[in-house]
């Protein structure tokens, strides 16, 4: 008897995860920097330098992914008839929960794409931030369990949903014109990229494929852990392995903990930073990607959330609490430690009665 | 959130209630091959996806016969009981019948169960069937990794009260007696997610049996009626749809949910099974673009112990011209939306067209 394997291996999850796995490879061989084909946080981090947000000179460059990326989801939203404004529930919080996600993203140097990538790299210095990550995911769903939600959204005008698109075309045309008032590395991470055509197409592609597939690295652990559905797990399996492979093929592998591209040995602190990624991820109702979608199709409180994102990556840099290399500064240490006392004070005390 | 007994049944499964059961495209397929029956006293088998079998014993006498069982659809023991003796009888009252005796079926890990908490089971639906004067005269258990629990029933309809998915006419109306979305409040309650006020909703749904409401849809003039479960809303209209060789025009916006089931398809906590009926649907179901994908989760989500899907003629006069005939619309509306759990609302009309897509839903 046929079974119904779509049913436990929906193909389009599947696809879109090995989407970001090729992409997140071949965007790396086509210039981006190592094991960085894709990360939503670097590249929101990249895109403030650009902005003049922050004045870390390695990583300041308009990545084209990201609003790439938001035209794709837009295009799949408007298409099928999934366009819609919705209100956020609490703004404020969002916005502070994408900080606190972002900040923790660059502790760690990465976000949970770019987690997976480094893993697929052979980068074994992520395997404990993927632990941390699952550990804050956890820790988010006992808080679900006791009943926390930022509160009910509702419907609202279309009009302030192409807030989202109208930046992201305004960004590609400073990407295109490039005007003298935006910065851009001439060293480090920020002076490597792929061709500006091939960015734009990636973050399309993958902005569509993300909206149809529902595709959430964060919703995939949490859904396993909640109601034993690997849904949206197998998209994040397909992911690493796929670009396991591309890593390969292309001579981009390299296995080990130390010396690693763009990566610190700081093992407890990727624990703790993705372990508040997670955490935050769950809080705000997904991964930074995911954020990336729902705002871009119209959700107010995805909305607040990337724009917290991007305020926290000019809060990292400004004030030196991001990893480098050579590590985590102080000042990082204690936002993550603090961020998490804050996402389980939040998560307690919020509750929909 | 819902704080189960000692042993909440809901963590030893899966896959809970009818969310467990073969997608609608496997069960195509197991059948595909089995030659059709040959005896001329059978006047519904299994090939029209009827809710159940119907044999006539003599020219006043049809035999109606089915059976449903499934891994735990409630966190008490009793309840899940009381819930499969509900699922099970509903399938006779959608055929218009009047059940009799019941049969028990039971899968116990009996090192995880213990004989006193199955006892409950039991319990629970033979409370239930005492409802209806209907004996649990025998049954069979075995022993099996997986708790499951159901009946067959058997039962008798009145020829010419037989009520199938094969009389929907073009112009009917199409009517739900209980809202949906039991399937995302079993998931969410298992994941810890659903508040008590959910599931007592939820249960409440599931625990009233469709008795008053096929016998409502039978004097209202009922044309076709099928019981929604598994295969979700969408699932049951298609087959419906199908067996009367008609159309169906759904609209999303009339369909009642159980509270909570939007926000937890919006988080995504949607049972396999919603997607397995989603699978199975393709190409037979428009949907139009303004439906949400969150209500388009509820709509394929699957039921246990639904409410009936009724096709009643539409009405002449032109007060009634969107809804129920009058005099029908006043009884149905009487009966049914009076009982707890159950609620009259106008979800479809019926259109002529026997080619796919015959499932339309609109906003």
């Amino acid at each position: 008897m046929k079974r119904d394997w779509k049913v436990w291996a929906p193909p389009l999850v599947i696809l879109t995860g090995a989407v970001v796995g090729v992409l997140g490879a071949v965007l790396t061989r086509l210039g981006n920097p190592p094991n960085m084909g894709l990360c939503i946080a670097c590249f929101q981090r990249d895109i403030v330098g650009a902005l003049g947000l922050h004045r870390a000179g390695p990583v300041q460059y308009l990545r084209p992914e990201i609003p790439g990326l938001v035209l794709g989801v837009v295009l799949a939203a408007a298409f099928y008839g999934e366009l819609k404004g919705r209100t956020a529930a609490s703004p404020a919080l969002s916005f502070v929960l994408g900080a606190l996600v972002m900040i923790g993203a660059l502790v760690f140097l990465g976000c949970p794409i770019r987690m997976v990538l480094r893993l697929a790299a052979g980068d074994l210095t992520a395997l404990l931030a993927f632990a941390g990550f699952g550990a804050g995911i956890w820790v988010g769903t006992v808080l679900l369990r006791r009943g926390f939600s930022l509160g009910r959204s509702a419907p609202t005008a279309l009009p302030p949903t192409l807030v989202l698109p109208t930046l992201a075309i305004g960004l590609l045309v400073l990407v295109m014109t490039r005007p003298a008032f935006i910065f851009a590395s001439s060293k480090g991470p920020g002076s490597m990229a792929a061709p500006v055509l091939a960015s734009v197409s990636a973050g399309v592609v993958l902005g569509f494929l993300a909206q149809r597939a529902r595709l959430c690295f964060v919703g995939g652990i949490r859904d396993m852990l909640l109601i034993r559905s690997p849904h949206l797990l197998v998209g994040l399996v397909a992911a690493v392995l796929v670009a396991w492979l591309a890593n390969l093929a292309l001579g981009q592998f390299k296995f080990g903990f130390a010396d690693q591209p763009i990566a610190h040995t700081a093992h407890l602190w990727s624990f703790l930073a993705m372990a508040l990624v997670g955490l935050g991820s769950v809080l705000l109702g997904g991964c930074p990607m995911r954020q990336f979608v729902l705002a871009s199709q119209g959700d107010g409180g995805a909305f607040a959330a990337i724009w917290g994102m991007f305020a926290g990556a000019a809060v990292a840099h400004n004030f030196n609490l991001a990893g480098t290399p050579a590590g985590v500064p102080p000042g990082g240490k204690i936002v993550v430690v603090a961020g998490l006392a804050l996402c389980l004070v939040l998560g307690w005390s919020l509750r929909e009665e | 959130m819902v704080t189960g007994s000692s042993t909440d049944l809901l963590q030893l499964t899966q896959h809970c209630g009818c969310g467990a059961k073969l997608s609608a495209a496997d069960l195509r397929d197991l059948l595909s091959t089995l030659p059709q029956p040959r005896d001329p006293a059978l006047l519904i088998g299994p090939h029209t996806f009827d809710d159940a079998a119907v044999y006539r014993l003599s020219n006043d006498c049809l035999v109606v016969q089915t059976v449903d069982f499934f891994p735990p659809a409630a966190s008490e023991p009793r309840t899940f009981g009381c819930i499969a003796a509900a699922n099970a009888l509903s399938d006779i009252y959608a055929m218009g019948g009047r059940p009799l005796t019941a049969l028990a079926l039971m899968c116990l890990p009996s090192g995880q169960v213990p004989l006193g908490l199955a006892r409950e089971v039991i319990e629970g639906a033979v409370e239930k069937l005492a409802e209806v004067d209907v004996s649990l005269v025998g049954g069979h258990t075995l022993e099996d990794p997986q708790l499951k629990f159901g009946l067959s029933v058997m039962g008798v309809v009145e020829p010419g009260r037989m009520l199938t998915n094969a009389g929907a006419q073009p112009g009917d109306v199409v009517v739900l007696t209980k809202p949906i979305g039991t399937g995302l409040i079993i998931t969410a309650a298992k994941a810890g997610l659903a508040t008590q006020a959910h599931v007592q909703e939820a249960n409440r749904s599931m625990l009233t049996l469709n008795r008053r409401a096929a016998q409502a849809a039978l004097e209202a003039g009922a044309r076709a009626a099928t019981d929604v479960t598994g295969f979700g809303l969408l699932g049951h209209t298609w087959q419906l749809a199908k067996a009367s060789g008609v159309r169906v025009r759904l609209r999303a916006g009339g369909v009642p949910l159980l509270d909570g089931a939007l926000k937890f398809a919006s988080m995504g906590l949607v049972p396999a099974g919603a997607y397995a009926n989603r699978r199975s649907l393709q190409g037979r179901v428009t949907i139009a673009k303004d439906v949400a994908l969150a209500w388009q989760d509820v709509l394929f989500d699957p039921q246990t112990s639904g409410g009936l899907l009724v096709c009643l003629p539409a009405g002449r006069s032109p007060s009634a011209s969107e809804g129920l005939p009058a005099g029908a619309e006043q009884k149905f509306q009487e009966v049914v939306a009076r009982q707890e759990g159950c609620c009259c609302a106008v979800v479809g009309r019926i259109e002529a067209g026997d080619e796919e897509p015959r499932l339309i839903v609109e906003p």
